[in-house]
């Protein structure tokens, strides 16, 4: 807009044209929102964003098991940078559970993903169950955390695990906690407080990772990992896995040139490994 | 969702009945709503708002304590981080990103791993120290920083209220 008026005040136009004839001419070209004042523009942004949230809130928190090449549909067809690395996926992975959109889809699908695997593995639960009540020690103990929320959380998580104990238990069953938001948030909750631990324990190696805005590690925490809906990066994956010594691959799917893998706690003697596609902005749960 | 929520209020009330800080009492308005609460929060010591006691209300969300609750002043109140409508906006009452007034990071937000109590403890002190930086009643912050003394007059006027003894 600013350059318009002033190339009108330098080129002589061939033709003479008034000056309401330029406003309205420039004006057709300008988009609605650019028209906006401050306050309608905030408006649109909030109807924007709760049109998003509705929409997200309609998506299963965990869905069902898919055929991979599902993901096909949500690309355009002549996206060929998309379609062919959907098909470089389905290779090697059949199938897909998608997770809802909500900035916990790191966690739930992390959450989810282990729990499955710990309900046909039963024997490797007591292996991962140490590593959690060292969470909950050294939040409480060494960083001041107050026992009765992180207990709330912590023992939330423990008795999903112990129910996988169970002969009876079965995938209806976790599906159902996962997909009841209550208990679901829950267990991100407790995860998100994992990633906090490990970062704890070792935050001068971490901060070199964090972005200098952030002068402490408690900061970036109370920011970044500890509040629900914010999203995760490399480092919250590299916590979680480091910290409870679990195998993750995450397949990255962006505009780059190829699918990249990248590997956490490749050496684990846990059986158990989470594989995870990565979209901008988002995880879900992929299957061999 | 309301089972968890429900669940986490229940114990939070049980302790902050068995063990309430000082100058703090707290708990659901009425036993088969445990989504509203009311608080009573006594004047910190040694402030303009000491011997007062103010009645405060929290709704909380069905998400609980996924997102923090909504604090608003009943009895009268007059500081900078209240609004008129006696609305309390502190930092740690809002999520990260949720900017209503322009906090600095370095302020406290709402995480789960939180509670009333330490809601409450947060109003008590900034009762005590109020933040003139992200005001939510500009007269009162600019009362604050021009003319003290005319705010501890009108916060003590604000105690007597509280007492009933005006």
């Amino acid at each position: 807009m600013a350059s318009n008026t002033s190339s009108e005040e330098v080129v002589i136009p061939v033709e003479p044209v008034t000056a309401t004839d330029t406003t309205d001419a420039s004006n057709a070209d300008i988009p609605d929102y650019l028209k906006m004042s401050a306050m309608e523009h905030d408006q649109a942004v909030e109807h924007m964003k709760q049109d998003i949230e509705k929409e997200v809130s309609k998506q299963h928190l965990v869905g069902d098991i898919e055929p991979t090449s599902v993901l096909k549909t949500v690309y355009a067809n002549d996206d060929s940078v998309y379609q062919a690395k959907i098909q470089e996926i389905e290779k090697n992975y059949s199938k897909i559970r998608r997770i809802r959109q909500d900035g916990n889809c790191f966690f739930r699908s992390f959450g989810f993903s282990l729990m499955e695997q710990l309900l046909a593995n039963k024997s490797e639960i007591d292996k991962i169950k140490p590593s959690l009540t060292a969470v909950k020690t050294d939040l409480i103990g060494k960083f001041g955390y107050p026992d009765m929320t992180v207990e709330d959380f912590y023992d939330n998580f423990i008795e999903v695990l112990d129910k996988l104990k169970e002969e009876e238990t079965d995938i209806e069953y976790l599906l159902k906690t996962y997909q009841d938001s209550g208990l679901s948030d829950y267990m991100v909750c407790f995860m998100r407080l994992i990633v906090s631990v490990q970062l704890q324990r070792n935050a001068e190696f971490y901060l070199n990772f964090i972005s200098s805005k952030y002068p402490t590690i408690k900061s970036f925490l109370s920011e970044e990992v500890e509040p629900m809906y914010v999203e995760s990066d490399h480092l919250h994956i590299d916590g979680l896995s480091t910290c409870l010594n679990i195998r993750i691959i995450v397949q990255y799917m962006d505009r780059g040139m190829k699918v990249q893998e990248h590997k956490f706690q490749e050496g684990s003697p846990i059986n158990v490994t989470i594989n995870l596609l990565y979209r901008p902005g988002h995880y879900d749960i992929l299957y061999a | 969702m309301a089972r968890s929520s429900n669940r986490r209020l229940f114990t939070e009330y049980r302790q902050l009945f068995e063990n309430c800080p000082d100058g703090i009492v707290a708990g659901p308005k009425t036993e088969d709503n445990f989504l509203e609460w009311e608080a009573l929060i006594a004047g910190p010591e040694g402030t303009p708002f000491e011997f007062g006691v103010f009645v405060t209300e929290l709704k909380f969300p069905a998400d609980y304590p996924m997102s923090p609750p909504k604090m608003r002043f009943l009895s009268d109140m007059f500081h900078p981080n209240v609004y008129p409508d006696g609305r309390v906006c502190i930092s740690i009452l809002h999520a990260p990103g949720e900017d209503p007034t322009g906090y600095e990071s370095s302020h406290e937000r709402w995480s789960p791993i939180l509670s009333v109590e330490k809601i409450l403890i947060s109003v008590m002190s900034m009762l005590a120290e109020p933040n003139v930086e992200s005001g939510a009643n500009i007269d009162a912050c600019k009362m604050w920083r021009e003319n003290r003394d005319e705010f501890n007059k009108i916060a003590h006027n604000l105690v007597k209220k509280s007492l009933c003894i005006m």
